[in-house]
């Protein structure tokens, strides 16, 4: 039964497959084009949804395998991390993650990814996030209540009162829905060499 | 008509997932099924079946959650039962809102001898549940040991699995969970000698989360 | 180094993200856990706050938990996560003729203001993310993946504060 038992593997085990994953994740990272900033900012002025169409079709990929995995009785879903929801926190962290996005044209694994790459201004993000890593740890003392407020495993079917493999089908479509309207975008807002600009026919 | 990739891919996708919701995710039922050798064997081993005294001693852990579960029919949960379990019939066992329980917590399940609690345990290790334990000797044990003050000859006989799960003890009226023996002094943890079971799994990594 | 002639295109953003599910979903099988970043960030911070003032760390109940006592806040997965992760990134970039000093930046903007705003916008999600307890690999990615609702709330409120954003900031990038 799935996912393995870590602590059964072995420390070394453990951190070769650690390092084996994360090796993978950057390569895909920068594959996609995400260790330029320029082209992650530009999900925001809707010429290049490359942002948008990688990270949902990442999700939906894993997703579909990981409840498929649940269905056929191989993989129990109980001991797969389920982030705990802390909404409060969550949202207000992603806002302010959001707006720091659009300034810095990073996220930490992206800013990684360009710095290792020699990008200098994703190195720069990359102290820039220490930093604020830091702030963060000095300032959370001070609204701790907020900060742990909530903490559940809720996951959307849970939340929604409908079965996982509904839900699953539900946000299929939406994913879909929006790779629709992405291409659409990128057509309206296209810009010489942006993916959605005719003349080269350019595939994105 | 060629198809492009895009629209292959769209069209498994979105297949693959209108499969899924139809086919939907295994029953209680149906993972009981496809677990039960395995659980049995589990069982065989006494691993999952917690000593009394260290139930007890759990009960006055406040490093430690605890849920008890108490699978008994309404009868014998009115004549007696630990305090602050929870009682839920084995047949009409509520597995989903068991598997809100915090991950964490240890989770201890009761009937007056063992069946009635194995089956349970079972129906909550099917349903991916963790940290699932039997009191081992059920509630009869419980009150062999606890129920008259200090019988120590008691506390040195093993337990021994088996019995029909029909309570031994009677009591004059019903207690629940007033009994003195509802909740022993804490003292009587060390009149046994007993080997510990508890051991936490946690879906890796525990504290901190996912992303540190 | 100058950054390499005639660098190879990126890969198709599909194809990249079914890539990037199937790491994720590897992650999941073996070890339990998707991927992380940002819980690196603050276990490095702390490690160096551990080393300078261990009281600190020791009265700071955030700080406390990943460094306080005895505790290593480095001995943690993340940080052989994050390692991986730059490996990985650094192969890709070499196999892929994408490695070179450079500074990528909007067309108005000097070498200096991209830096300075670099920094600004990494602090910000420095914060966000350890806010959010996750970042867009963490949170977003992996939780996203098994349905955790608060990482759908903040995968939402990423876009809502960074499209909301855009407008103001145009000049950074156009």
């Amino acid at each position: 039964m799935l996912p393995l038992d870590i602590n059964a593997l072995g420390p070394l085990t453990t951190v070769l497959i650690t390092l084996g994953i994360g090796f993978g994740f950057g390569f895909a990272l920068e594959q996609a084009g995400f260790g330029d900033s320029r082209k992650l900012a530009a999900q925001f002025y809707l010429h290049e949804m490359r942002v948008l169409k990688v990270m949902f079709t990442g999700i939906i990929t894993a997703m579909l395998l990981t409840f498929w995995g649940v269905a056929l009785g191989w993989i129990n879903f109980e001991l797969i991390y389920v982030n705990p929801t802390h909404l409060g926190s969550g949202i207000l962290g992603g806002l302010i993650f959001g707006v720091g996005f659009i300034i810095g044209g990073y996220c930490p694994g992206t800013a990684l990814v360009a710095a290792i790459t020699l990008k200098m201004d994703g190195l720069v993000f990359v102290l820039g996030a220490l930093f604020g890593a830091f702030v963060f740890a000095e300032i959370v003392p001070g609204f701790r209540r907020f900060y742990d407020a909530g903490g559940d495993r809720l996951t959307l079917p849970d939340w929604l009162n409908l079965p996982a493999g509904v839900v699953v089908f539900l946000v299929m479509l939406m994913a879909m829905f929006m790779f629709w309207g992405a291409e659409k975008l990128e057509k309206a807002f296209a810009r010489p060499g942006s993916p959605g600009w005719v003349d080269e026919g350019a595939d994105s | 008509m060629t198809l492009g990739w895009k629209t292959i891919g769209a069209l498994i996708a979105v297949l693959g997932s209108l499969l899924l919701a139809v086919v939907g995710m295994p029953g209680n039922d149906a993972m009981l099924s496809r677990m039960d050798a395995d659980l049995s064997a589990e069982l065989i081993t006494r691993a999952p079946h917690v000593d009394p005294a260290e139930v007890l001693d759990l009960m006055y852990d406040d490093g430690q959650q605890i849920f008890m579960i108490d699978v008994r029919t309404e009868q014998d949960y009115n004549q007696f039962h630990l305090l602050d379990v929870r009682w839920q019939p084995v047949q009409s066992l509520d597995v989903a809102q068991c598997r809100k329980l915090p991950v964490g917590a240890v989770k201890i399940v009761m009937s007056n001898d063992e069946a009635a609690a194995e089956l349970a345990w079972k129906k909550m290790r099917a349903a991916g549940l963790l940290n699932v334990y039997v009191l081992a000797g059920g509630v009869n044990v419980w009150l062999d040991l606890y129920k008259e003050h200090c019988v120590i000859p008691v506390h040195q006989t093993p337990i021994t699995p088996g019995g029909d799960d029909v309570l031994r003890h009677t009591f004059e009226r019903a207690q629940g969970g007033h009994h003195h023996a509802s909740l022993p002094d804490r003292g009587h943890v060390g009149d046994r000698e007993f080997e510990r079971k508890v051991e936490l799994t946690r879906p890796s990594p525990a504290v901190g989360g996912g992303c540190g | 180094m100058k950054p390499m002639s005639r660098p190879k295109p990126y890969q198709n953003p599909y194809f990249a993200g079914v890539m990037l599910g199937l790491v994720l979903f590897a992650s999941f099988i073996l070890t339990g856990h998707g991927l992380g970043n940002s819980g690196a960030l603050s276990r490095i911070m702390a490690s160096i706050t551990d080393l300078i003032s261990p009281e600190h760390v020791d009265g700071n109940f955030y700080l406390g938990a990943m460094a306080g006592g005895d505790k290593n806040p480095l001995d943690h997965w993340i940080l052989w996560a994050v390692l991986g992760t730059a490996l990985g990134g650094f192969a890709s970039g070499l196999i892929s003729r994408r490695l070179g000093i450079e500074v990528r930046r909007g067309p108005r903007l000097t070498v200096l203001w991209r830096l300075v705003f670099a920094f600004a916008g990494g602090s910000l999600v420095g914060i966000g993310a350890r806010m959010a307890r996750g970042c867009t690999s963490g949170q977003a990615l992996s939780g996203g993946a098994v349905l955790s609702a608060g990482s759908w709330a903040f995968m939402f409120a990423v876009f809502i504060g960074g499209y909301a954003l855009a407008y103001f900031v145009r000049k950074l990038w156009n």
